[in-house]
């Protein structure tokens, strides 16, 4: 897996025609991986009916691109990675172990969404999560301590700041700016995420106009650039290493392989036939499963 | 003697689900746009500091490249204002920066050189030979950079 250069982090799942528009224009405007987020409004089950208490929680889709615009992006010599995220919005301090469901498993990213005092703190101090979001189109009613705040950050947990809802009034735009200098001035500039959680085309913006818009919530240039750039990179570490543990090299058996990967063993028998018409001539023997291997994994832990 | 430094930001305007289309603006509509938005997100000190100075340049309604001009010492102000354009006249807008240079002359090479790098793309979406050797002879054209850097300075002036 290469890792992207620029990323965005939150752009709303929606219906495959209007997700398709807007990560055409994310290419466009120079992202090299978007994140389609799942929103969760609730981890509780249906009270009334008890037999259908399990929570619908539909799988993360992938939105394959069309034959057009494959061979515009081809044209124009850009790659885009596509990764799916699904925001929990915590609305009290139960529940929270079906954080580790199979289901919410099979997203690539989790990340959730604390209302109170009280769930923040145990989102920040035990959960297994990849990046904690607070609404900022709202005042947030609770006072961010900056001690639960750097617990969090040590912990490898990110933070996020949507600038989608400031593009559209000035009232949620003074909103946004107020809440987002707290928190920025609360985590000592660290751990920021700066996304877009746009629904249309339009509340998308070009990674260096949202480095601009950082100064604008209290973070210096490199800091801003962080927040699109380094930060991304290391949710998507802390992400695997979650499924995992802490490792340098993943070692995967070829028969385990998903079949959307399968183009990796593709790709590698080309270049082992190639290798094995040089390596015949050195008369040199390998033991190829175990290379085969652990080549394989190397590619995909990248 | 202090030399007045100016910043220059040269931007592209994306209209969302129009390829390759033209932008049919004025300057002064894009004036409008750019100032209107400095005193919603600045206010007064922001317009009052950038009155003086703040000037677009260049419009390309072919290409959609826009320059503008403005101070050095409150330019992060441009830059953060014309974040928040959404909407010109009819056109629902992106503003998508590019460069931010020193002078016009190294926005227009760095132009030049962001022009450069579509060639390859404009060469496979040829339909006709005759489109597929005027692209070539422009290729050949801009490996001369410095003639055409000063061919668009005359454009201007």
């Amino acid at each position: 897996m290469a890792l992207p250069a620029y990323c965005d982090f939150n752009i709303k799942c929606q219906t495959p025609e209007k997700l398709f528009d807007l990560i055409e224009v994310a290419t466009e405007l120079g992202y090299e991986s978007v994140i389609v987020n799942n929103n969760l409004q609730s981890l509780q089950g249906s009270k009334e009916k008890k037999k259908d208490q399990k929570i619908k929680i539909t799988p993360p889709s992938e939105i394959l691109l069309n034959e057009k615009s494959i061979a515009s992006l081809q044209s124009k010599g850009k790659k885009i990675q596509q990764l799916s995220r699904i925001t929990a919005v915590l609305q009290d301090d139960s529940n929270t172990h079906k954080l580790g469901n199979a289901d919410l498993q099979m997203y690539d990213i989790l990340a959730v969404q604390p209302t109170s005092s009280k769930t923040f703190q145990l989102a920040c101090e035990t959960l297994e999560v990849d990046i904690i979001c607070l609404d900022l189109t709202e005042t947030i009613g609770f006072v961010l301590k900056r001690q639960l705040l750097s617990l969090a950050a040590s912990r490898g947990i990110h933070f996020e700041i949507q600038y989608g809802p400031a593009l559209t009034n000035s009232t949620v735009k003074r909103q946004v700016i107020s809440n987002a200098l707290n928190l920025v001035a609360a985590t000592c500039q660290k751990n920021i995420l700066i996304s877009s959680g746009a629904e249309n085309p339009i509340d998308l913006r070009s990674p260096y106009d949202v480095i601009n818009l950082g100064r604008l919530f209290g973070l210096n240039h490199s800091q801003a650039k962080d927040a699109v750039c380094k930060n991304c990179r290391a949710v998507l570490m802390h992400a695997k290493s979650r499924k995992t543990c802490k490792s340098v090299v993943l070692v995967k058996n070829i028969s385990t392989l998903e079949s959307k990967k399968r183009w990796l063993l593709k790709a590698y028998s080309d270049e082992l036939s190639n290798s094995d018409e040089d390596s015949l001539k050195e008369g040199e023997e390998e033991d190829e499963p175990e290379a085969k291997k652990i080549k394989l994994a190397s590619k995909d832990n990248k | 003697m202090v030399r007045f430094k100016n910043r220059y930001a040269l931007c592209e305007v994306i209209v969302p689900g129009q390829e390759n289309g033209s932008i049919n603006f004025t300057k002064s509509k894009l004036y409008r746009a750019i100032k209107q938005s400095i005193i919603s997100n600045h206010g007064d000190y922001g317009i009052g500091a950038l009155d003086q100075s703040l000037r677009v340049i260049y419009i390309n309604t072919g290409t959609r490249i826009v320059l503008i001009r403005a101070e050095r010492k409150y330019f992060h102000m441009v830059t953060s204002a014309i974040i928040f354009i959404r909407k010109i006249g009819l056109h629902d807008v992106i503003f998508k920066t590019l460069h931010v240079g020193g002078s016009i002359r190294q926005c227009f090479k760095f132009l030049i050189k962001y022009h450069q790098k579509s060639f390859p793309s404009m060469y496979q979406s040829c339909q006709t030979e005759d489109d597929k050797i005027k692209v070539l002879e422009s290729i050949i054209d801009a490996c001369d950079a410095s003639t055409s850097v000063k061919a668009l300075m005359d454009k201007i002036s």
